[in-house]
């Protein structure tokens, strides 16, 4: 029978075998920008993509490929790339799928910034993005256009946490011939399998959950090598002669890995957004426990939901496994082992109050990140979402008084405390 | 590269590089399943240093059309009408598991035209047992699991790579699926028919190597030394921790020996 190995394997293992020199069991941190030739001949087989290797540090790093291989791994793509932030992931996907003139089609409940560079950034450069509801499946379909390069999701919406019927999607995509990009950041391969629906790309900031320890900036863009870039002439960066390389041809040369070794020869070498060395050894010690602590988030998580909706302060909570919650049942199909750790919930006596709650908080912390270890609050509308105008937001699906939770490992008896003082004082603001 | 051939398309990769006048042929011959992209960094590197690569996408496999050939005699008459498509009077030819095959009724049916063979990870005879031949036919995603599995080296089960990022599982098992179906089923029982290796391997006069992994659980080492002991004229070399899929598993090393193994 086949034998492959699970998640929680994978996390501790996949990408690195001790080499026979040192024996260093953990992954070394190679800090180095540059790698010795054995020969010129060596040299010019790794400048031509003749064999894989190390050449210098913008490309590719023995520590960060160990990362880049235990990310492909624990999502079962063909390759991963790993680069500064989840930021330069989707810039990378962008501008090697789409090029001046091109269109993209998006829902529209997403993280701030990937609104922005998809919004904002990328016209300027003649590429231009439509932002359809994700519940808007025939909108969704309306949208797409012959220009169309791929179509951008998150699986959970970020802050709103709506949650994506992506098999209805995928399926919309498959039938005008594009590939479904996702921006998996939110759920990681714990909680849901994208290439499993029929998703081609994975976005990923490693930032959040995957090292999950707050200390590294990071992000990975993970190949499903399960798309056929040959069908159309919609993708010419990936089936037309590329301008180095003797004019290689990436799709009939590499097939299923020829979205990564663009990404690799253009993207890494023209724009240079690579991860530091150490860096990507900080995720991966991160990594090596992502399943268990999103066993710990998720029961956090829940028990956080049922603590907040039998709160006299709390005026409302947003979470997909609640009944009233709009994607509930899409939720309960794609999410089994749980709807993710974010939360969203309204303190009562509006902006003022929410504040207050922020500023009272002792054990979670006010910051901008989300999937820390360390459980973390925000108020999005004066924050992360300032630069999204009042309509955007509301598109987005967010409200002025939310309060976004991230639910960290803490002892849930302390957050419960830490959250009830904090509540009463918020209640003294609003009264 | 494209062409047409007896009404159909064919693809064969020159790994990047247009064949030049008075180079030497390289024949590249993958196997079950499979398609010239097992060959991905193999095809370069010799097209770069000298070779007409000539890395085939066998019929129904990948980029080549027409439906899968069902026996190795087949096959092997292919590949020479695709040799004399391209001018290549003469080749060296490299065979991976049935590609092995291949190469040893090639051997025997045009032994003029083989200036030396090459059999990596492959026996003379390659026998295909149950569940795996059934499920080819029935369950082809299980066909391929299996085969994806079995045809990795404990190191690539790690996850480990010499291509930055790249996943042998991944790569293994998304390669297999741009065969259209069947292709699968045909080359394994193609395999599993060819009865004729043994005396084909023993008659062969030119000098041939074989590579082989000693974690192999596709093509166990044992059957491949079998091979090695018929194979008159032969070098062999064992690569001790590699599984199955020796060309993207062991790059550097299967390279350097093909190298040596061309120029001497
Ligand atoms: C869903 C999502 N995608 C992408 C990003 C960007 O990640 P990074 O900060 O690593 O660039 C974030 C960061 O908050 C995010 O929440």
């Amino acid at each position: 029978m086949s034998e492959f190995y699970d998640l929680e394997t994978l996390a501790l293992h996949a990408g690195h075998v001790p080499d026979k020199k040192g024996g260093s069991r953990a992954v070394p941190i190679h800090q180095t920008t540059s790698y010795m030739f054995e020969d010129s001949r060596h040299a010019a087989a790794l400048y031509n993509m003749e064999e894989g290797g190390h050449l210098y540090t913008r490309i590719s790093n023995p520590t960060v490929a160990v990362l880049e291989q235990r990310v492909a791994a624990m999502e079962g793509g063909v390759a991963a790339t790993a680069c500064a932030s989840g930021m330069a992931a989707l810039h990378l996907v962008t501008t090697m799928l789409a090029s001046a003139g091109d269109h993209i089609v998006s829902t529209a409940q997403l993280y701030g910034a990937n609104i922005n560079l998809l919004k904002n950034t990328m016209p300027r450069f003649g590429v231009e993005t439509s932002f359809v509801h994700g519940r808007d499946l025939d909108g969704l379909k309306a949208a797409i256009q012959d220009n169309t390069k791929f179509l951008f999701c998150e699986l959970i919406g970020n802050p709103g946490l709506d949650v994506l019927d992506i098999d209805a999607v995928v399926k919309i995509a498959d039938e005008a011939g594009i590939p479904v990009v996702m921006d998996a950041t939110f759920c990681t391969p714990y909680l849901f399998k994208p290439f499993d629906h029929g998703v081609s790309v994975i976005t990923h900031s490693l930032t959040k959950w995957m090292g999950g320890h707050g200390v590294a900036i990071g992000g990975a863009v993970v190949d499903g090598g399960n798309f056929n870039w040959g069908a159309s002439d919609k993708f010419p960066t990936l089936t037309s002669a590329h301008y180095a390389l003797d004019g290689i041809n990436f799709w009939e040369e590499f097939g299923p890995t020829a979205l990564t070794q663009r990404i690799r020869a253009e993207g890494m070498y023209n724009f240079g957004p690579s991860l530091s060395p150490t860096n990507a050894f900080h995720l991966l010690q991160g990594i090596e426990t992502l399943p268990m602590r999103m066993e710990k988030h998720i029961s956090n998580a829940r028990a956080m939901v049922e603590f907040l909706k039998n709160h006299e302060q709390v005026s409302w909570v947003k979470h997909p496994e609640l009944e009233d919650h709009p994607d509930h049942d899409v939720a309960k199909r794609i999410l089994p082992n749980g709807a993710g750790s974010m939360i969203g919930f309204g303190v009562k006596g509006g902006r003022q109050a929410g504040a207050a709650f922020i500023e009272s908080v002792e054990v979670a912390s006010h910051l901008a990140n989300v999937g820390d270890a360390k459980t973390l609050v925000i108020h999005p509308a004066s924050t992360t979402h300032s630069h999204i105008s009042a309509e955007d937001m509301k598109a987005g699906g967010l409200s002025e008084d939310m309060i976004r939770l991230s639910v960290g490992l803490e002892s849930i008896d302390d957050l419960k405390k830490d959250f009830n003082q904090a509540l009463k004082k918020a209640s003294r603001v609003a009264s | 590269m494209k062409f047409e051939l007896n009404g159909h398309e064919v693809y064969v990769s020159t790994g990047g590089r247009d064949h030049q006048q008075g180079q030497p042929f390289l024949v590249l011959i993958h196997g079950a399943g499979a398609s010239h992209l097992l060959w991905s960094q193999q095809s370069r590197s010799f097209a770069y240093t000298g070779y007409n690569v000539v890395a085939v996408d066998l019929p129904g496999h990948n980029l080549s059309g027409g439906e899968p050939l069902t026996s190795v005699e087949e096959q092997a008459a292919w590949v020479l009408s695709v040799m004399d498509h391209l001018g290549a009077s003469k080749a060296t030819i490299v065979g991976h598991s049935l590609g092995g095959l291949i190469c040893l009724q090639m051997a025997h049916q045009a032994p003029d035209r083989i200036e030396k063979a090459v059999f990596v990870a492959t026996a003379a005879r390659v026998p295909v047992g149950d569940p795996l031949l059934s499920n080819a036919s029935d369950q082809e995603q299980l066909a391929k699991d299996m085969m994806t599995s079995w045809g990795l080296g404990p190191d690539a089960h790690h996850f480990d790579n010499t291509v930055p990022g790249f996943s042998h599982v991944g790569v293994g098992l998304r390669t297999m699926d741009r065969n259209p179906e069947g292709a699968v089923a045909a080359d394994l029982n193609a395999c599993n028919n060819f009865t004729s290796g043994p005396e084909n391997a023993a008659n062969i006069t030119c000098p041939t190597m074989c590579v082989f992994g000693g974690k192999d659980k596709m093509t166990p080492l044992k059957f491949g030394l079998k091979l090695a002991e018929l194979l008159p004229n032969n070098t062999l070399y064992v690569l001790p921790d590699s599984g199955h899929t020796i060309p993207g598993e062991r790059p550097h090393e299967l390279n350097a020996l093909l190298r040596e193994f061309l120029k001497a």
